[in-house]
């Protein structure tokens, strides 16, 4: 029997088709309906982000307490937040788990359910830097810190051209294309420049003088991480700004890539050379399942918690009871007097001058790239 | 220059043509498959063959769960827009009133509109008329949404240089409407259906941002977690899922093949040799 | 169910009712969403919220700006560029497989592209990235040649080779499905009246095909005005289509307003090019 012939559509046929669908429909439904055991969904970004969090994190809290945990994947925090603002009251994650600055906006957009501590008894061990307030409310909590500076692939830079430790060294004009730097929506990287230049997190002048003078050593810009690690990885550039923990990715694959934070960067609010530093937040979305959410978010503040967490990442805890990293994290992480020099910007002022900040660098720096 | 000559030139251009396009087209699928076996992501041509990225992906539970959503998703997404879309091509292939172009143009506005704008207007409605935690369901009207415009424009296409004569034919011989339909025009459109079929599963399977934002932990299509995969690293993963998908097609195009031959598969055979 | 033919100039109500359907999908669902979004464009936003006052503030910003009205420029550029290649490389295939009398040229024609089809858009530009970049595949072999290394990543030049290698699929499947409603008796014909090959192409085929061929073109264009994703990867934050604009602005601000009017800007772009070469092409298959 043909079932595609050209000389005419039985009832047969079309009575398949009609069955197909009804199939794939009812199937659909059913296997796709929500079961009754209790769950709770914490957002969060994919590959080995989700790895971490499911082995170290997920899977011990759904040991302990009973409570399976879903996985709410993001490609960007940033989209996260417009979809949970967007969902506002019928919420798609319990949890949110994201950049500060993402998780900032959603806090002011009102989706977010204070933190205390009597529901979350871990704050008390957290160290300040990791509970910042905004309008005197706590709504988010810092679940792990990562510093951001250069990454250079040293073995590529030929001896004469070598990395001296300098922020000058950046501007050479023999390094023409052989950098990347992200888009302007990342902050740390527009304060380092402005630093650099000699203003702060409140003044952004500075910075973008110091991108039209660095211009012609830039080969393209990144709004994806993948962007810069392939391009780090196949050698097509020698340095990226980026964070010490997607570094501490890239080295685990065999690349010779290596974070360098230079020494004479201006000191800024009394800080001495400057390194920038963030910390990745988690927040409990109003509207969902609160009582669980707060449980996961006090079990992800437990030394036991950041320990697995943070040494499968590679980044910094914040709860200072916990168990000292593994060797092999140490270069990836602020040390010693490195420590001092950790530089939290303000990411609220640079929320509001964000787009107009975007304008400018399009409009007056994206031209001059790409042209070495 | 006679047009013998003429005839031969243009021949052979298009046939060069033809040649480039087909490499251009396979050059990427063919690099994919590369990668897919290549221990060394950075290292081209592979210095071995592995298996280790096909194992990594086979192994993860959100990848199979992806994949899963994905295939249940695009065939019912398929199924609905075919129907819907089939239907509303007849008229607008064949009343010439004033507002044809018009809703023409209406029809095929989700393609027109960027994605990232459709996601959240749909979101935002869907919350607003309050089926939000409906998943599925919201997933699949937003991808027959998206699905429709192709299906409407390739099976208008087909039908408007359709051969209406066979249909008066089959009327004046005696058959009703209904049997003219089913055994004379829906038949030989079955190549504009098959396409406009490929092009909604297509559509809806391989959809990013609009799948993004109308997603949850229990419904996730396969490229929301290619997606948020490939934040950090390019990896080649990515390249062993393609490898499969592509096997797969190939597979079911040879299969359906063999059954029904290459004739009934494309289309109506014959005419004269190709220029 | 479609009535008689001499019902051309007649709206009959039963053909009215199918196009139900479609209308319930695209204008009651996904336009009421889309202009329930579209009319913040009409309000101020003042981080985070939008706030209720009415103001063209958005749109000066938009016209004010070369950032904006360049950007404009460039997506209409690309989306035009990528339409006709794929339409002047996607005839050539589509005819092929339509009327090739060798089985073994459609199969492999149809087979490749199906699977292009079926290459979702991230691995597609996976592929692109590692054979365009400086230290990629094509590079590589251009500098075995001798000949220099040429920039196809983070320009238009990229964005355009892997937006065509996206839409060929489309553009050669919906010309193949009008190619094939053209009875092949009329190419016959016109050969056996002693017509050349080329002349029966330009008199019969070109002009039959002519619907086939506008609703390729409006497809490729209508995607390609909308395109994201490759502009996002490929463009090393140098080249942005007005989709990359609305992105940033949801995602990194959640200045919807803004976002929408750029929308509203680029929606109202691309329907009134689709309906100008719909009327131009419409008047010409009327009276060819």
């Amino acid at each position: 029997m043909t079932l595609f012939s050209c000389t005419a559509i039985t009832k047969l046929q079309a009575i398949v088709v009609i069955v197909i669908i009804i199939v794939a429909g009812a199937a659909g439904y059913y296997l796709l309906t929500p079961k009754e055991k209790p769950y709770i969904t914490v957002t969060t970004w994919g590959e080995n982000f989700l790895d971490a969090m499911k082995n170290g994190v997920g899977v011990p809290f759904e040991q302990q307490y009973g409570v399976e945990v879903r996985y709410a994947l993001q490609g960007s925090s940033g989209e996260m937040a417009a979809k949970l603002i967007a969902e506002k009251g019928n919420p798609s994650a319990d949890v949110f788990l994201g950049g500060e600055q993402a998780v900032v906006r959603a806090a002011l957009a009102g989706i977010m359910a204070p933190l205390t501590e009597d529901k979350v008894p871990n704050l008390k061990d957290i160290a300040s830097a990791a509970k910042p307030e905004l309008n005197n409310t706590l709504w988010y909590v810092g679940v792990f810190g990562l510093a951001s500076g250069w990454a250079l692939r040293t073995d590529l830079i030929p001896a004469n051209l070598a990395y001296n430790g300098s922020w000058r060294w950046f501007l050479d004009p023999r390094l023409k294309g052989k950098f990347t730097v992200h888009d302007p929506t990342w902050t740390d990287q527009m304060s380092w420049a402005a630093a650099v230049y000699g203003g702060d997190d409140h003044n952004y002048d500075p910075a973008l003088k110091f991108f039209k003078d660095f211009a012609p050593n830039v080969k393209f810009v990144f709004s994806t991480d993948a962007e810069a690690t392939n391009a780090l990885s196949s050698g097509e550039i020698w340095g990226a700004y980026e964070y010490a923990t997607v570094v501490y990715g890239l080295a685990q694959k065999g690349v010779q890539v290596q974070m360098v934070y230079p020494e004479d960067v201006p000191t800024v609010n009394g800080i001495k050379s400057p390194i920038t530093f963030d910390i990745d937040v988690i927040g409990v979305v109003k509207g969902g399942k609160e009582d669980l959410a707060y449980k996961f978010i006090n079990y992800i503040l437990s030394p036991e918690a950041q320990y697995e967490y943070c040494s499968r990442l590679g980044n910094a805890p914040v709860n200072p009871k916990t168990k000292p990293m593994p060797p092999e994290i140490a270069p990836y992480l602020l040390t010693g007097s490195e420590l001092e020099r950790a530089w939290r910007v303000d990411l609220q002022y640079y929320s509001t001058i964000q787009d107009k900040l975007v304008e400018r660098w399009q409009t007056e720096i994206a031209p001059l790239i790409g042209k070495g | 220059m006679s047009s013998r000559t003429i005839d031969q030139l243009s021949g052979a251009l298009v046939r060069m043509v033809r040649l480039g396009v087909f490499l251009f087209l396979m050059m990427p699928l063919a690099f994919v498959v590369v990668m897919s076996i290549n221990p060394r992501p950075e290292l081209f041509p592979p210095p071995a063959i592995t298996p280790v990225w096909y194992q990594s992906f086979l192994s993860r539970p959100d990848f199979r769960g992806g994949l899963f959503v994905s295939v249940l998703l695009g065939l019912s997404v398929t199924a609905a827009a075919v129907t819907v879309g089939t239907l509303c091509a007849f008229p607008l292939a064949r009343i010439r009133f004033k507002g044809t172009s018009l809703l023409s143009a209406i029809f095929l506005s989700p393609l027109a509109v960027p994605q990232i704008a459709s996601a959240v207007a749909l979101l935002n409605f869907f919350v607003f008329v309050g089926v939000i935690s409906r998943r599925f369901e919201v997933l699949l009207i937003a991808h027959t949404i998206i699905a429709l415009p192709y299906v409407i424009r390739v099976v208008t296409g087909s039908l408007i240089g359709f051969d209406r004569s066979l249909e008066e034919a089959s009327l004046n011989l005696g058959a009703s409407t209904t049997q003219t339909l089913l055994r004379i025009t829906l038949p030989l459109i079955k190549p504009g259906l098959l396409a406009g079929a490929f092009f909604a599963f297509q559509a809806s399977f391989s959809n990013v941002t609009v799948s993004a934002f109308l997603a949850s932990a229990e419904v996730t299509p396969l490229p929301v977690v290619l997606f948020s995969w490939m934040r950090f690293t390019f990896d080649p993963s990515l390249a062993a899922i393609s490898t499969l998908l592509m096997t797969f097609t190939t597979s079911v195009i040879f299969l359906l093949e063999r059954i029904l031959g290459l004739e009934r598969l494309i289309g109506v055979a014959g005419g004269i040799r190709s220029i | 169910m479609e009535g008689t033919r001499s019902d051309d100039n007649r709206v009959n109500l039963k053909q009215l009712f199918l196009l139900f359907p479609s209308i319930v999908y695209v204008v009651l669902i996904f336009q009421l969403a889309l202009a329930l979004m579209l009319v913040t464009a009409f309000f101020r936003y003042q981080f985070p919220h939008i706030v209720d006052q009415f103001t063209l503030e958005n749109f000066q910003r938009f016209f004010s700006s070369s950032l904006y009205l360049g950007t404009l420029y460039v997506t209409f550029k690309i989306a035009a560029t990528t339409s006709l290649l794929s339409l002047l490389l996607g005839y050539p295939v589509a005819y092929a497989l339509a009327r090739s009398q060798s089985r073994l040229e459609r199969a492999v024609l149809f087979v490749a592209v199906l699977i292009s089809l079926f290459l979702g858009i991230i691995e597609r530009i996976y592929a692109w990235v590692l054979l365009l970049q400086d230290t990629g595949i094509v590079n590589r072999l251009l500098a075995t040649l001798g000949l220099g290394p040429v920039r196809l990543m983070y320009n238009e030049v990229g964005i355009i080779i892997a937006s065509t290698h996206f839409l060929l699929s489309y553009a050669i499947f919906t010309l193949m499905g009008s190619i094939q409603s053209v009875s092949p008796s009329l190419e016959e014909a016109a050969l056996g009246l002693g017509a050349s090959r080329v002349r029966m192409f330009m008199d019969v085929t070109l002009p039959l095909t002519l619907p086939g061929i506008l609703s390729c073109v409006l497809l490729t264009f209508s995607l390609g005005m909308s395109a994201f994703v490759i502009p996002m990867l490929m463009g090393g934050g140098l080249v942005w289509m007005l989709s990359n604009m609305i992105y940033d602005r949801v995602v990194f601000t959640g200045n919807i307003p803004f976002a929408s009017a750029i929308a509203l800007i680029l929606l109202f772009v691309s329907i009134v090019s689709t309906q100008l070469v719909t009327m131009l092409v419409t008047k010409k298959i009327k009276v060819g």
